[in-house]
């Protein structure tokens, strides 16, 4: 028999319910590996083994009493670090809240317990979501599992690892400019981020509120579909929520092809500037795509050329509002200031936020300052509705749009201290997304020369979760890129 | 003479009456003991998002309406930052560059009004304490949903300022937008105040004044600085550009900053609140909702029932007042008896016991029905008013009431004629007077009958039963 | 006509000031070097046609119902106080107070 910790959620969740196997044996195996590998590749910033063990028990004396199962029912999942568990500490890879208890649940956490989902812990992150190494974290980097050498990407580097190590079937991260699918990209697994709203932020430690989007990772479109139906909708916790759409998992076999597909491929997302061998991966996925009868149809994403610029102004600008809140006074770790109150903030702000953060709220405030607001963030924003535009366009001729998720492949940890410039372009071809709020995903679909996994990014319309959920879901029936371990 | 005119500018903000905050659903009571009526989102906790209010937006729309201003189609929520402890999120939620509503004008007097800027929404701050322990802060206040008034420079005196307020005031309350209650901070006031030559165009260097905290303290600050600003002027000086802080007890206002060390709170939309759009049917349907205001009710009680303006003021203090007033009304009474009756007596009652007339124990129906009894003569005006005490404690009606009370009239001859002959037997002097032609002394016999009956005797059927027992006892002249 | 912007000391110092952060000397440099580069990338952008940000396409504000939920328990609003005394947050007096 297949070990535990490599089914996937949709059979553990069917093992759970058949008993073929219980939740209580599901977490064990899950926290036994995680116990025994995680040291190496830190993706988890704390277990809570108690807790998932008494949910998993509930579970089974709820099975043992024929009372219904939730569809994740005994599923083992990882969250971020940025999403509040009521009782449970949440740092956001972040000192200054490194012993910060929440009094309440994050929507997408609370969903998801509701559906039967046994939390196992929370996993390591970028400072704030501000990175894409999970280097800026305060507890640490995490490494990549395919490379212990390399990072995971970030700041969803954690939930990556987890998913690439197989310490669980299911990560929650959020993306607000690919911190979940360049993550996913990097350590070789799926990754979904929904259209903006489609799932509530509600306890999401918020980064840029007008970007931010819960998303999750796992090894298939199966599990992915499970996660969006039972996390999707409507909640009056988050005004900028919107309602879900059918459920994916039912339409999930509606294709057994491509055929009738337009997939189109934005020049200025598979041009020069890319690494070669990234390219070479998203011609295998456009190639298998054709064979399965999708058309391949050229399309042009002008304002992209200028994506990066305005996602980091308008990032940072809402970055530095929503930092705003860590002041000492409620919460946080404080350091005093001989006893004055400015410099008691001003401290508690310096030693509490790391330098990448640091320096993003200055961005940040520059970009909101007076005199500067209207030619920088303003003009962002302006910049921001033309590239919507751009999308709109595009869709008006095709389905779904194709292009690598990263521009390069996993990288050694520390290469980036002293270019964060190269670190910025690292987002070049997820910002995109997140700036016109549209749904997209990471699927793994081959590798390196040396191995390293590497990514094919697709992007949809708005509330389109599903189509991309088929594409990617046919496309698994069809190949094997998915299925390649990092570990024994 | 003064050689300036003066010019002021108010900024007003008014604690909306609502059951819960404005973003969030904790209790909107800013009292009670600290930190008691706080919600995850008050303490601004990571993850929180705002919940925005209905009631607060609709209350913010009637005291537009009610003051004339242009309710817009798209308003928007921005973020106005600055630290300060009483700030939980490092961010205010206001609106900057597109208010709720524009334009609008409050009545000074009968002749003048002042233009009003706009009328926005925002949330309020929590309250601090300075104490040698260090500052404590109470976020119970934070979060209460706040609008904004701002004026256009059209006041030309520190009573014109006062008069503004107390008109403001007045509108708001009756339509039930606020309590605006200085003292409890349930309405607050900045005012600008500038002077300029006469008959010049341009304004001077106008001066912030804060810390006023009585409609009282915003006169007097304001007279205080026309008379600095006049001082300076007149020595040749400049007026600098600053805010100034208003101390009660010395009289006088200080420095607090200079304009130009003006904070930067780099506003920009709330990304996690969309646009407020409001659907020219969902202003009309407030505008239904807002009903009459203080002067139109005025004019109408004017035109209808002819009551004077003092009267009148009484009655349009409060929209449950002029309610009551014409439901008692609506009983087919005289307006001045009612009005008389409501203000010297009705009034004191609930003064003195802090009751609203909404649950005054007296009825309108009963207490039209106890005029009538007046009116008609079944009851004496004293009587009356020994009725309408004793209903102020029972669930009775006047009748029953006056019963009770053994206040109902004796018309019965037969009944009153032995206390006839004993008047005419205790007062013999008088009864002979009578009998001579004197009437007035028939006034101290009726007095002896009343005196006997405690007042319930009828005037009339006295007045005939002596005149006819004196005859008797005297035969006829 | 590109965007000019000094990245003097004089404006670092203001937005540290501006976001309560203390930024050492040594750190200063790669804030310019960021900024310069935001800035480089926007003056690319000069001769761009920006689009317009249409309210009509945007979502709507929804309102909730004017309902007091009971508030959070004390000892929970002060659980992660750094001070606290009396049921209030204790910080440093204010000076300006």
């Amino acid at each position: 028999m297949t070990a535990l910790w490599r089914l996937s959620a949709a059979t553990i969740a069917r093992g759970v319910a058949a008993g073929s196997f219980t939740a209580s044996e599901v977490t064990a195996a899950h926290l036994a590996r995680v116990h025994l590998l995680d040291a190496s590749y830190s993706a988890f910033v704390e277990t809570w083994d108690e807790r998932a063990l008494a949910t998993a028990a509930a579970i089974d004396e709820d099975r043992a009493m024929g009372r219904p199962l939730g569809p994740l029912a005994g599923v083992p999942v990882a969250c971020k670090d940025n999403l509040v568990l009521a009782g449970e500490r949440t740092s956001a890879g972040s000192r200054l809240l490194a012993e910060f208890r929440s009094p309440y649940t994050a929507t997408a956490l609370a969903r998801l317990q509701a559906a039967g989902a046994v939390l196992l812990g929370r996993t390591n992150m970028d400072e704030f979501g501000m990175g894409n190494t999970t280097e800026t974290s305060a507890f640490g980097p995490t490494r990549n599992p395919f490379d212990p050498s390399l990072v995971p990407g970030g700041s969803t580097g954690g939930g990556a690892a987890a998913i690439a190590a197989d310490f669980c079937p299911l990560a929650i991260g959020s993306d607000t400019g690919g911190s979940v699918r360049q993550p996913a990209s990097l350590c070789g697994v799926m990754g979904l981020k929904p259209t903006y709203g489609r799932v509530s932020r509600s306890g999401l430690v918020a980064y840029a509120s007008s970007l931010d989007c819960v998303g999750a990772l796992a090894r298939t479109a199966e599990d992915l579909a499970l996660w969006l139906d039972v996390t999707a909708g409507l909640d009056a916790a988050d005004p900028t929520s919107i309602a879900a759409e059918r459920p994916a998992t039912p339409q999930l076999t509606a294709r057994k092809d491509l055929r009738g597909l337009r997939i189109g491929v934005p020049r200025e997302m598979n041009g020069p500037g890319l690494d070669e061998e990234v390219l070479a991966v998203t011609r295998t996925a456009a190639q298998l795509a054709r064979q399965l009868g999708a058309e391949l149809v050229d399309c042009s994403l002008p304002a992209v050329a200028h994506a990066v610029a305005t996602y980091y102004l308008i990032a940072t600008a809402e970055a530095a509002s929503n930092l705003a809140r860590y002041d000492g006074v409620r919460f946080g770790q404080r350091r005093e200031g001989h006893g004055r109150l400015e410099a008691m903030m001003t401290r508690t702000r310096s030693s509490g936020f790391g330098d990448e953060v640091q320096l993003r709220i200055l961005l940040g405030t520059f970009a909101l300052s007076y005199g500067y607001a209207e030619q920088f963030h303003g003009r962002a924003a302006r910049m921001r509705a033309r590239l919507c535009a751009d999308f709109a366009t595009a869709f008006a001729n095709c389905d779904v749009l194709l292009s690598p998720t990263s521009p390069m492949p996993a990288f050694p940890l520390g290469s980036t201290h002293d270019d964060p410039l190269t670190l910025y372009l690292c987002d070049a071809l997820t910002v995109p997304a997140s700036l016109a709020g549209l749904p997209a995903m990471s699927q793994p679909f081959g590798s390196t020369h040396d191995g390293r996994p590497i990514g094919v990014q697709w992007t949809a319309s708005h509330g389109r979760e599903t189509l991309l959920l088929q594409i990617t879901h046919v496309l698994q029936q069809h190949s094997e890129h998915h299925l390649r371990r990092a570990l024994p | 003479m003064n050689a300036y005119t003066t010019v002021i500018g108010l900024e007003v903000h008014v604690q909306l009456a609502t059951q819960s905050k404005l973003f969030s659903p904790a209790p909107a009571a800013a009292l009670g003991e600290p930190n008691t009526r706080v919600h995850a989102i008050d303490l601004g906790l990571p993850g929180v998002l705002p919940q925005p209010n209905r009631a607060a937006i609709t209350l913010a729309m009637k005291a537009a309406l009610a003051l004339g201003s242009a309710v817009q189609s798209t308003s928007r929520f921005s973020r106005k930052h600055y630290f300060y402890p009483d700030l939980p999120k490092g961010y205010q939620i206001s609106q900057f560059a597109e208010p709720l509503a524009r334009g609008g004008a409050v009545r000074i007097d009968e002749t003048r009004s002042c233009r009003l800027h706009r009328l926005h929404v925002e949330e309020d701050a929590g309250k601090l304490t300075h104490t040698d322990l260090g500052t404590l802060v109470d976020l119970n206040r934070a979060g209460v949903p706040l609008v904004e008034i701002v004026s256009e420079p059209d006041l030309r005196s520190p009573s014109e300022a006062h008069a503004f307020l107390t008109e403001l005031r007045h509108v708001l309350r009756f339509c039930g937008i606020s309590e605006c209650d200085m003292e409890l901070g349930s309405m607050r006031c900045d005012a600008n105040i500038s002077l300029m030559p006469h008959g010049a165009t341009a304004f001077g260097t106008k001066v912030e004044l804060k810390n006023l905290n009585s409609f009282k303290m915003v006169q007097r600050a304001l007279e205080f600085e026309e008379r600095r600003q006049t001082a300076v002027l007149a020595a040749g000086g400049r007026v600098a550009a600053e805010t100034r802080g208003w101390n009660d007890e010395s009289g006088e206002s200080r420095p607090q900053r200079s304009k130009e060390e003006a904070p930067d709170y780099r506003y920009f939309d709330d990304p996690d609140l969309p646009p407020l759009v409001i659907a020219l049917a969902d202003v009309d349907a407030v505008r239904a909702s807002l009903g009459e205001l203080p002067r139109e009710r005025a004019a109408r009680y004017r035109e209808r029932f002819h009551l004077s303006d003092v009267d009148i003021a009484q009655l349009v203090l409060d929209r449950t007042t002029g309610d009551w007033f014409e439901q008692v009304m609506a009983h087919g009474q005289d307006a001045k008896t009612v009005c008389n009756w409501l203000i010297a007596e009705v009034l004191p009652v609930l003064h003195n016991s802090g009751l609203s007339i909404v649950t005054f124990p007296i009825t309108p129906g009963r207490l039209a029905e106890l005029l009538q009894l007046v009116a008609t003569g079944a009851l004496t005006l004293v009587s009356g008013k020994r009725v309408f005490h004793h209903l102020l404690t029972r669930d009775q009606s006047p009748v029953d009431a006056l019963r009770e009370l053994g206040l109902d009239r004796i018309l019965d001859v037969e009944t009153l004629r032995p206390l006839a002959l004993a008047a005419t037997a205790a007062l013999p002097e008088a009864a002979a007077a009578v009998h001579s032609g004197k009437a007035k002394a028939l006034d101290a016999l009726k007095g002896h009958m009343m005196r006997a009956t405690r007042g319930r005797a009828d005037p009339t059927v006295v007045d005939k039963l002596l005149r006819d027992t004196i005859a008797a006892q005297f035969g006829t002249p | 006509m590109p965007i000019q912007v000094s990245l003097d000391r004089a404006l670092m110092q203001h937005l540290a000031d501006l976001a309560r952060l203390h930024v050492p000397t040594e750190r200063q440099a790669v804030l310019r070097q960021r900024l310069e580069c935001i800035v480089a990338a926007f003056s690319t952008l000069q001769d761009a046609e920006d689009g317009h940000v249409d309210a009509a396409k945007e979502r709507q504000l929804e309102l909730r119902d004017d309902l007091a939920t009971p508030p959070l328990p004390l000892t929970t609003v002060l659980a992660n106080a750094p001070q606290h005394a009396g049921g209030t947050f204790v910080v440093p007096r204010v000076i300006d107070a």
